[in-house]
C-alpha cells in the first residue's frame, strides 16, 4: 500500500517545489490529492476553485472566552498547495485538505499554518552553517535558491527529499507536531484505501514527510473522526483576500519564501527574466525615492550581478546575486547594519532605508481579490450581532450614539464604538469624548451612517481578526507599529486601547506596548504614558478589570523611566517623567517594584552635581514624596542654596515643587533659602532668573500662593494682620471679569482658527 | 616583482611582515594548485583568493567576515570600479584590503595613507630634485608614487583613511579612476602612463570621519562601498579576541590569557555597549568611541599584562572596569556617565561570578 502513496515534501511558496507537486499529480494520476491545510474547509472546498486573484488565504479563527486568535493559510500563485489544486481538477483527482483546523493546533503558537516547526531551529542552523559554507551562500534563503530553485527540473525531487531527511533527523519528532501528522498519516491511510488500487498524492512541508509516513503506515485505513471544537468554541474558516506584503511578513524557513513578487516572476517564466524584473522593480523603486541610479550604475550592477553568478556556481543571477550585486554598484555610503537578506527574519526598523526599499520592491505590493459570490467572513457577521445586540442601527442618515463611561450600561455600547474607530470603519465620527481615561468630562457622543463602503471596509478590517475585539486589538497594533517612531503614541495607544477594551486578550499588543517602551529614549514622552498609567489605579475604575493585563508594562515603565532619568542630559521632559516615577511608586505593591533601586538612582540625581537642574529639582521632589531622610527640611534648603546661580534657581525650583509640591508644607524652609539668595543678586541676574522663578511658582495654585505671600511679607517685617490683607491684595485679580471672558473668547476663537488649518496639534 | 623575490624570506626581526611574506608559502601553493580562470592582470582565481582570505578546503580564514562580501569585492576589483571599505574603526579594514592586495597582485606594500598632510606627489609621482635641476624633467628624475607604480606594473593600489585627505587631494584620482591613464606634463605631450591590467584602487574610510573630508559624489561614482561589519558572532569574536590577546600578551611575556569568564564578561560588555541593546534586548545609550574588537584584544591585553605583573594572577574582572575608562571612554566625559550608568543599571541585574566581580568593582571608574 505504501508504494501507492506519493508524498511530496515542499517548502511553501517556493517556485521550484510548486512546479515538483504539479508535475507529479500530473505523472502519476492520483485519486484523491491530500493537501496540508485545515480539514475543516473541505466542506467548502469549490470556494477555491472560483475565479480569484492571488494572493488569497484561508482565513480560519477560533474564539472562546479565554480569547480569540486568527489563523491563515495563505496561497499565492508560486504556492505548491495553489499548483496541486490545479494539477488536481485539471486531471479529475479530488483534491482536500488533511490537516488539523486551525483551532486544534498549538493555540499558542504561531499564527500562520505554514510556520516552523518548534524544535527545527538548532538542528536547521547546524545543518546551514555546513550547507552555507559549501555552497559559499550567505543565509537561507540564498541557500535555498543556489540549492533547490536552480537545480535542473529533474533532480529537485532528490535534493528535497535529501534536503528535508537531513534537516529532520533520524527519528526526530516535535511532540506538539505528533498530533498534526498522526492525524495526516490517518488520513492518508484513509484516502489510500478509497482510492481502490490508483495512488494518493500528499502534499506537506517537507519536516512532516518521515512523520506522515510512519504515521500513514501504522493508521488502519478508517476515516479519522473530524475534530469538533470544544464547548464555547466559535471556530471556523473564510477565504480572504491576502496581499504581498503579508506574505513577507512571515520569517522562517517552512512559512516560505521572502519576495513574493519575484518568486512569482520566478514561478511564471524563470530565474533569468524574473533577475531582470528584479533589477528593473529595484531600479525604479531607488529611483522613486530619488536615487540616482545612472545608465552606467546598472550596467555595473548587471555585470556584477552576472559575475557573482559564475563565481558561486549558479546558472542564471539569483535573488542573492541580483541584490548583492545592487549593494555593490548602487550603495554609496556605509550601512548601519548587516543587509536583512543575509540573515533570518523580517524587516526591523533598524534595517537601512535603501535596504528596506529594495526588499520592498521585491516583495511587490499586490493584493488579492476574492471572486463574487464567496462566502463572507466573519467579522461582517460579528459587527453585525454586536450592533443588534446594542439595538444600534445605522441608516443612511446618521443617528447618534451617546454616552457616558462612569454608567457601567454605558459601557459596552461605547466600547463598541470604540472598536468601530480603532477599525477605521467608514462612517463612524466621533463628536464629542475623552482623550483620556483620567480626563474630568467622560461624556461620548458619535454620529453613526450606513456608508457606502461599510461592507467592503468590514472585509478589508477582517484581515484583523475574526470578532470585532480582536481585530480592534490588531488594528491597534498596527497603528502603534506605524508609529514607532513618534513617543506619544505610546500614551494614545494606552488610552485608545481602555477605551475599546482590548487589552485583557491581547499579549501581542501588549508585547508591542513593552518594545515600544524599551525603544523609547523621549523622557517627557515616557513621563506622560507613565502618568496615564499610573492615574488609571486611581481614576480608571471603569477599566479596573483591564489593569491587571498593564501591571507589566507599568514595572516596565518605571525602570525604563528610571535608565532614561539618570542618563538625561537636558531638562527636557524631566518633571513628567518623575512625576509618573513618583506616581508609580505609589502602586508599588501591586505592581512589584524595585523602589530600593528607585531610590538609588533618585538620591545620585539629587544630591550628585551632574543632573540638570530641574531634573535633580524633580529628583528631590520624588524623595520628598516618599518621605526619603534625604529630603528633609533642611537638606531640601541646602540643595537650593547649591543650585542657587540665577540661571539655575528656578529649573531647580521647577522641578522640585513641580513633584513635590504637596509634600512642601508651607515651604518655609525653602522661602527662607530663596529669600537669601536674591539678597545677594544685582537687578540684572533677579531679572534674568524671574521667568524660571515665575514658573516654578506656578506649581502652587492661588490659594497656596496666597499663603506663600503670607510667609514672604511676614518675613520682611510685616506685622501678621498686614501681611494677611496685603497677601490677599496681592492675590486679587485686577482686571475686570469682563475683560478676562473677552480675552478667554478671543484665545478660543484664535485656537478654533488654527484648528481649522490643522494648527491644533499641540499635544 | 619585488614581492616575490622577497617571498619565502621573512624577515625573522620584522614586527609585522607585510601578508605575501607572511602567508609566501600558502599563496605559492594556491598559485600551482589555481585552475580558475583568472582576469587579466590577476595573479589568482576569484575562487583562490576567496579561499586564502577567508578559508576552506584545509586553508585557515585570515579574517573574520561574510564570503559574500569578499565576493561582492574581489567582482569589483575585476570591474572599472574602485573598491572602498567603509566600517566603524577597529573592524580589519586595512588588513582585508592588504590580504586581498597580496592575493590578487602578490604585493599589498603600494599603500598611501591618507591624512590632512597628503598631497598629490605622495599619490602619483614626485621628482628627485637635484637630478631635476641638473637634467631637468626626465623619467630618471621622477620618483614614482605608489598610484604611478600600480598603473605602470598593473597591480593594486590601497588607500587607507581616504575620507581624512583633502577633497582636492581626493579629487586628484576622479581621471586615473575613470580613464585609467596618468598624465605627467612635465615630461611632454606624449609622457602618460597606461594602467595595465590588474590596476585598480582599494580605499578604507572610517564611518567615524564621516564628514571631515565627505568625498565628492563624482568620486563616490568611481567606487564601489562596501560596509565591514564588527563581527557578527558573539562566539567567534570571543575565540578572536582570546587568540589575539595570547599572542599580544606572549609578546609581553604574560603566559597565559585571562580567564574564559572574564574574557566572555568583557566581549559581551563590548558588544552590549557597540550594539547599544542589552542582552535583554532593552535600548542601552550607545558610546560615541566604536567598541571594536581590536579595542577589546587591546583591552584583554592590559587586563592580563596588569594581573600578571602587578599581582601575579591572570587579570580579574574589576580589572575590566580599569581599563573601560581609558579604552571606551577616552577622553570623553558624557561616555564616561554613560559608562557608569550602564555599570550600575545594567550590569546589577546580570548573575554569573564574573558579572557580579564586574559590578562590585564599578566604583573604580
Amino acid at each position: 500500500m505504501a508504494d501507492r502513496l506519493v508524498i511530496v515534501g515542499v517548502r511553501h511558496h517556493s517556485p521550484a517545489s510548486a512546479r515538483l507537486a504539479h508535475q507529479t499529480i500530473v505523472e502519476t494520476r492520483p485519486a484523491i490529492v491530500l493537501i496540508e491545510g485545515p480539514s475543516d474547509f473541505n466542506d467548502h472546498f469549490d470556494d477555491l476553485r472560483l475565479a480569484h486573484q492571488l494572493p488569497i488565504a484561508i482565513f480560519s479563527y477560533c474564539a472562546d472566552a479565554s480569547g480569540a486568535r486568527a489563523f491563515y493559510t495563505p496561497f499565492a500563485a508560486s504556492s505548491p498547495e495553489w499548483r496541486a489544486m490545479q494539477a488536481s481538477w485539471r486531471t479529475g483527482a479530488k483534491p482536500m485538505f488533511c490537516d488539523l483546523p486551525a483551532w486544534r493546533i498549538d493555540q499558542r503558537g504561531p499564527a500562520n499554518r505554514y510556520a516552523d516547526p518548534h524544535n527545527l531551529h538548532a538542528r536547521y542552523q547546524t545543518l546551514h552553517a555546513a550547507l552555507e559554507t559549501k555552497f559559499s551562500a550567505e543565509g537561507q534563503d540564498a541557500l535555498w535558491d543556489a540549492v533547490v530553485e536552480q537545480a535542473p527540473p529533474d533532480k529537485v525531487a532528490p535534493i528535497l527529499e535529501a534536503y528535508f531527511d537531513a534537516l529532520r533527523g533520524e527519528g526526530e519528532h516535535d511532540p506538539r507536531e505528533v498530533e498534526r501528522e498522526q492525524y495526516m498519516g490517518a488520513m492518508a491511510a484513509w484516502a489510500l484505501a478509497e482510492a481502490g488500487d490508483r495512488p494518493v498524492v500528499l502534499i506537506c512541508g517537507g519536516w512532516h514527510v518521515a512523520g506522515i509516513r510512519a504515521a500513514a503506515g501504522a493508521a488502519d485505513g478508517s476515516p479519522p473522526p473530524p475534530p469538533a471544537p470544544p464547548e464555547g468554541m466559535r471556530a471556523a474558516s473564510y477565504l480572504t483576500p491576502y496581499s504581498y506584503p503579508r506574505l513577507a511578513s512571515f520569517a522562517g524557513y517552512a512559512a516560505g519564501m521572502p519576495s513574493p513578487a519575484y518568486y512569482e516572476r520566478v514561478h511564471a517564466e524563470g530565474l533569468d527574466a524574473a533577475a531582470d524584473w528584479a533589477m528593473g522593480a529595484i531600479g525604479d523603486a531607488l529611483r522613486a525615492r530619488g536615487l540616482p541610479v545612472s545608465t552606467a550604475d546598472k550596467l555595473v550592477w548587471r555585470t556584477t550581478a552576472l559575475a557573482l553568478a559564475r563565481l558561486r556556481g549558479h546558472r542564471a543571477p539569483l535573488r542573492a546575486d541580483v541584490l548583492d550585486a545592487a549593494l555593490s554598484a548602487l550603495v554609496k555610503d556605509a550601512l548601519e547594519r548587516p543587509v536583512a537578506w543575509t540573515r533570518p527574519g523580517v524587516l526591523s526598523r533598524s534595517d537601512d532605508d535603501i535596504v528596506v526599499a529594495m526588499l520592498r520592491a521585491l516583495s511587490g505590493s499586490d493584493e488579492g481579490r476574492l471572486a463574487p459570490g464567496v462566502r463572507q467572513p466573519p467579522l461582517v457577521a460579528d459587527i453585525q450581532a454586536r450592533l443588534d445586540a446594542q439595538g444600534i442601527e445605522p441608516g443612511r442618515r446618521s443617528t447618534l450614539v451617546e454616552g457616558d463611561w462612569r454608567a457601567p450600561e454605558d459601557r459596552p455600547r461605547l466600547q463598541l464604538m470604540r472598536q468601530l474607530l480603532l477599525l477605521n470603519l467608514p462612517g463612524v465620527k466621533p463628536v464629542s469624548g475623552p482623550a483620556h481615561a483620567d480626563d474630568v468630562d467622560l461624556r461620548e457622543q458619535y454620529e453613526f451612517a450606513r456608508h457606502p463602503d461599510w461592507l467592503g471596509a468590514v472585509i478589508e478590517a477582517s484581515r484583523f481578526g475574526g470578532d470585532l475585539p480582536m481585530a480592534a486589538a490588531a488594528a491597534l497594533d498596527a497603528w502603534l507599529t506605524d508609529r514607532r517612531d513618534d513617543p506619544a503614541a505610546l500614551a494614545q495607544a494606552l488610552s485608545r486601547g481602555l477605551f475599546a477594551g482590548v487589552f485583557m486578550n491581547s499579549p501581542l499588543l501588549i508585547d508591542d506596548l513593552s518594545e515600544a517602551v524599551a525603544g523609547t529614549h523621549d523622557l517627557g514622552a515616557l513621563g506622560g504614558a507613565g502618568r496615564r498609567l499610573a492615574g488609571l489605579f486611581r481614576y480608571g475604575e471603569a477599566f479596573a478589570a483591564q489593569m491587571q493585563s498593564l501591571n507589566g508594562l507599568c514595572a516596565q515603565v518605571f525602570q525604563r523611566l528610571l535608565w532614561l532619568c539618570e542618563g538625561a542630559g537636558a531638562d527636557a521632559g524631566a518633571i513628567a517623567a518623575v512625576l509618573a516615577a513618583r506616581d508609580l511608586a505609589r502602586e508599588s505593591q501591586a505592581l512589584g517594584l524595585d523602589l530600593a533601586a528607585a531610590q538609588d538612582v533618585f538620591l545620585r540625581l539629587a544630591l550628585g552635581d551632574s543632573a540638570a537642574p530641574t531634573l535633580a529639582g524633580a529628583a528631590l521632589g520624588y524623595l520628598a514624596a516618599r518621605g526619603a531622610p534625604a529630603a528633609r527640611s533642611d537638606a531640601i534648603a541646602e540643595r537650593i542654596l547649591r543650585f542657587g546661580a540665577p540661571d539655575r534657581l528656578g529649573d531647580f525650583l521647577g522641578g522640585l515643587f513641580g513633584v513635590a509640591r504637596e509634600h512642601m508644607g508651607e515651604a518655609e524652609g525653602a522661602l527662607r533659602a530663596v529669600d537669601r539668595l536674591f539678597g545677594e543678586w544685582s537687578d540684572s541676574e533677579f531679572l534674568s532668573a524671574l521667568p524660571a522663578l515665575r514658573g516654578a511658582f506656578a506649581w502652587f495654585p492661588p490659594r497656596e500662593r496666597e499663603r506663600l505671600a503670607r510667609v514672604v511679607l511676614q518675613q520682611s517685617g510685616y506685622a501678621p494682620a498686614l501681611a494677611d490683607a496685603a497677601a490677599i491684595d496681592w492675590m486679587r485679580q485686577r482686571a475686570p471679569i469682563s475683560d478676562q471672558a473677552a480675552a478667554m473668547a478671543a484665545e478660543q476663537a484664535a485656537l478654533a482658527r488654527l484648528a481649522r488649518y490643522g494648527l491644533d496639534d499641540f499635544d | 616583482m619585488a614581492a616575490q623575490r622577497q617571498a619565502g624570506s621573512v624577515d625573522p626581526q620584522a614586527q609585522r611582515p607585510p601578508a605575501e611574506q607572511l602567508y609566501a608559502d600558502e599563496l605559492a601553493a594556491l598559485r600551482r594548485a589555481d585552475k580558475g580562470p583568472r582576469p587579466p592582470g590577476w595573479g589568482l582565481s576569484l575562487q583562490a583568493v576567496r579561499r586564502f582570505v577567508v578559508g576552506g578546503d584545509g586553508a585557515p580564514a585570515k579574517i573574520v567576515c561574510a564570503p559574500a562580501l569578499i565576493e561582492r569585492a574581489m567582482v569589483t576589483l575585476a570591474t572599472t570600479r574602485a573598491l572602498l571599505l567603509i566600517g566603524e574603526p577597529g573592524t580589519a579594514k586595512s588588513l582585508l584590503s592588504e590580504l586581498l592586495a597580496a592575493a590578487i597582485s602578490g604585493e599589498s606594500t603600494l599603500v598611501i595613507q591618507g591624512g590632512a598632510a597628503l598631497t598629490e606627489d605622495q599619490i602619483k609621482y614626485g621628482w628627485n630634485y637635484a637630478l631635476l635641476v641638473s637634467e631637468g624633467p626626465s623619467h630618471r628624475a621622477l620618483v614614482p608614487a605608489p598610484l604611478y607604480r600600480g598603473m605602470s606594473e598593473g597591480r593594486l593600489v590601497r588607500f587607507e583613511e581616504i575620507t581624512r585627505c583633502p577633497a582636492e587631494v581626493q579629487d586628484s584620482l576622479l581621471s586615473v579612476l575613470s580613464d585609467r591613464v596618468l598624465a605627467i606634463p612635465e615630461l611632454g605631450d606624449a609622457a602618460m602612463v597606461f594602467a595595465r591590467d590588474g590596476f585598480n584602487l582599494i580605499g578604507t574610510a572610517n564611518t567615524r570621519d564621516r564628514g571631515v573630508n565627505e568625498m565628492s559624489a563624482a568620486l563616490k561614482r568611481r567606487f564601489n562601498f562596501e560596509t565591514v561589519f564588527p563581527i557578527r558572532d558573539a562566539a567567534e569574536e570571543l575565540e578572536l579576541v582570546k587568540r589575539e590577546s595570547t599572542k599580544l600578551l606572549a609578546r609581553s611575556g604574560v603566559p597565559h590569557p585571562p580567564e574564559q569568564d572574564v574574557l566572555e564578561v568583557l566581549v559581551a560588555v563590548f558588544r552590549e555597549l557597540r550594539e547599544a541593546v542589552g542582552e535583554d534586548g532593552v535600548a542601552v545609550e550607545r558610546l560615541t568611541s566604536a567598541m571594536s574588537t581590536a579595542e577589546a584584544v587591546s583591552v584583554a591585553h592590559s587586563i592580563g599584562v596588569r594581573g600578571h605583573f602587578l599581582r601575579g594572577d591572570r587579570g580579574r574582572p574589576e580589572d575590566i572596569v580599569e581599563c573601560l575608562a581609558g579604552a571606551a571612554a577616552k577622553d570623553n566625559a558624557e561616555d564616561l556617565a554613560k559608562l557608569r550608568r550602564y555599570l550600575d543599571q545594567r550590569v546589577a541585574r546580570r548573575t554569573g561570578e564574573a558579572w557580579r566581580a564586574l559590578y562590585a568593582a564599578r566604583h573604580l571608574i
